[in-house]
């Protein structure tokens, strides 16, 4: 399964997933991580543990372009082919990821959570 | 402003200290980003639009920063760690406050704010900083406590 994680700020990772979890019930394979405390070398291993072995792909979800947590993720993503990145997280997107990710593959999974997010934002 | 901070260009930077300070350019050096395309691309995309970055090697970093200061602009520059910021001291950029905002846990080092732990290797470069009569305060945001670092490190390990 295409594993999710959101890595942001202080507990917003975490309480994202138990959002979640609220709407859909408990998932596998989606984690909630913090930055907090963790100097870069620190979040890349963190992020990196947070990833684990991935087989399927895995989606870092990060809430602030050019932040730390989307430095970070960036990292990652070129250094493992199996990880994609989306910046911008809101809770539409992460639904999604739920109710999709077993019928997307990842590049395709990867772009329709990013449109989907997008609706989720109006004026 | 010179800042400590081992997140480098990050939130508390540009958001936090952006909006108080507002420079026109955030100045990272840092041996091992500047010699990476990679990672001077990530620092450029890293910043809101407006502000510019530049990614400079300690040695070098003096003579460019002198020639910001000089046409009038306002600068942000962060070092990575307290050596680094002792050594762009020493390469020639002679700064009278230090901000120390962000250096955090690994093995070795103790806490002494959520955001600032440290190691004797860490004390001896402030200390050397001290010593050549640079001010050093923590805060890693704007609004956050402001109390220079020797405070917070008690009075037990002047003398290394």
């Amino acid at each position: 399964m295409i594993r999710g994680v959101v890595f942001t700020h202080v507990r917003l990772g975490e309480a994202f997933c138990e959002a979640v979890e609220s709407f859909l019930g408990p998932q596998d394979d989606l984690v909630g991580l913090s930055n907090e405390r963790l100097n870069s070398e620190g979040m890349v291993t963190a992020l990196r543990e947070a990833i684990g072995e991935a087989a399927d792909g895995a989606i870092v979800f990060t809430s602030v372009f050019g932040g730390s947590c989307w430095q970070t993720a960036e990292r990652l993503r070129r250094e493992n082919p199996r990880v994609r990145h989306i910046t911008g997280v809101n809770l539409p997107m992460l639904l999604a990821l739920v109710n999709k990710r077993e019928q997307l593959e990842l590049d395709a999974l990867t772009e329709r959570l990013s449109s989907y997010g997008r609706k989720g934002i109006q004026p | 402003m010179v800042r400590v901070d081992d997140r480098m260009i990050h939130g508390q930077v540009t958001q936090g200290w952006g909006s108080v300070l507002h420079p026109q350019r955030i100045v990272l050096v840092n041996d091992g980003a500047a010699a990476s395309r990679w990672e001077q691309e990530l620092y450029e995309a890293s910043a809101p639009e407006g502000m510019n970055v530049a990614v400079l090697g300690v040695e070098e970093a003096p003579e460019d920063i002198r020639r910001w200061l000089e046409r009038g602009e306002d600068l942000i520059v962060l070092v990575e760690s307290p050596q680094d910021a002792l050594r762009l001291y020493e390469a020639g950029l002679e700064f009278e406050d230090l901000n120390v905002g962000g250096v955090h846990y690994r093995e070795g080092r103790r806490r002494i704010l959520p955001y600032v732990c440290v190691d004797e290797e860490d004390i001896q470069a402030f200390e050397s900083l001290r010593e050549r009569g640079v001010r050093i305060e923590c805060a890693d945001v704007p609004g956050s406590e402001r109390k220079d670092l020797f405070e917070w490190l008690g009075s037990g390990v002047s003398g290394t």
